[in-house]
């Protein structure tokens, strides 16, 4: 199990290649979560409470590998200044059958975007800024697994 | 006791932590203490339900008691990932 926050790029063949070569793994499942660009956005800027995020994430992939039959878990996040089209967030898992990795990474992404605290702030190309507001429908994404 | 800011809330206080060698019967006194420490304190905390609390990395209630020691962090709802 990785559980990693950094302030550089993530290297996803990276991650992706130390999900594989067990015997016993049948798949591998991964999210990874960009930074959406429109004409008007320059980068997101994500803020972190740092003893508290390697704990929560922790926490997190604790009770999905419980919960699911999953192999192995990374977990990593950056932090800091993110330019459109990178990534924010690697999540992956590997497991014999592939309901159980993608299960996990499902449960990981959603209880991540409600229990992990991190926040996010929009930086446009005009040099404004604005702080993201939690959605409704992140809240009912983690509440769908009771 | 060490209360930590994160996010707008950090912005608007215009520091990242503030040290109080005080306990309090429940983040909600807390809070009304920390309200009468300027008009940008008390803007910040002027509508509670829009910020969480946190005593020692665990999420917590407005009502739980706060000592000295303890590591308070105050935050906007969460929005990685």
């Amino acid at each position: 199990m990785l559980v990693k926050i950094t302030t550089t790029e993530i290297d996803i063949n990276n991650e992706l290649k130390s999900l594989q070569g067990n015997l016993n793994i049948g798949g591998i499942a991964s999210f990874i979560g960009t930074v959406r660009g429109d004409n008007s956005l320059h980068s997101l800027t994500l803020e972190h409470y740092p003893n508290m995020t390697e704990k929560k994430l922790t926490k997190i992939a604790q009770i999905a590998k419980q919960k699911f039959s999953v192999n192995d878990i990374i977990i990593i996040h950056r932090v800091g200044e993110i330019l459109i089209g990178d990534a924010i967030v690697f999540v992956g898992s590997n497991s014999p059958h592939r309901d159980d990795c993608q299960n996990a990474v499902a449960f990981i992404m959603d209880y991540l975007k409600t229990d992990a605290p991190f926040w996010k702030m929009e930086k446009y190309n005009n040099g404004e800024t604005k702080w993201i507001e939690q959605k409704q429908i992140d809240i009912d994404k983690k509440n769908y697994w009771g | 006791m060490n209360i930590l800011y994160f996010a707008w809330l950090k912005n608007k206080i215009g520091k990242p932590f503030d040290e109080l060698n005080q306990d309090f019967d429940s983040v909600n006194d807390l809070i009304d203490y920390l309200k009468s420490q300027g008009e940008n304190y008390a803007q910040v905390f002027q509508d509670k339900n829009i910020i969480r609390v946190a005593i020692n990395c665990e999420f917590a209630q407005m009502s739980e008691p706060v000592k000295v020691g303890d590591e308070v962090a105050f935050f906007p709802p969460i929005t990685g990932g």
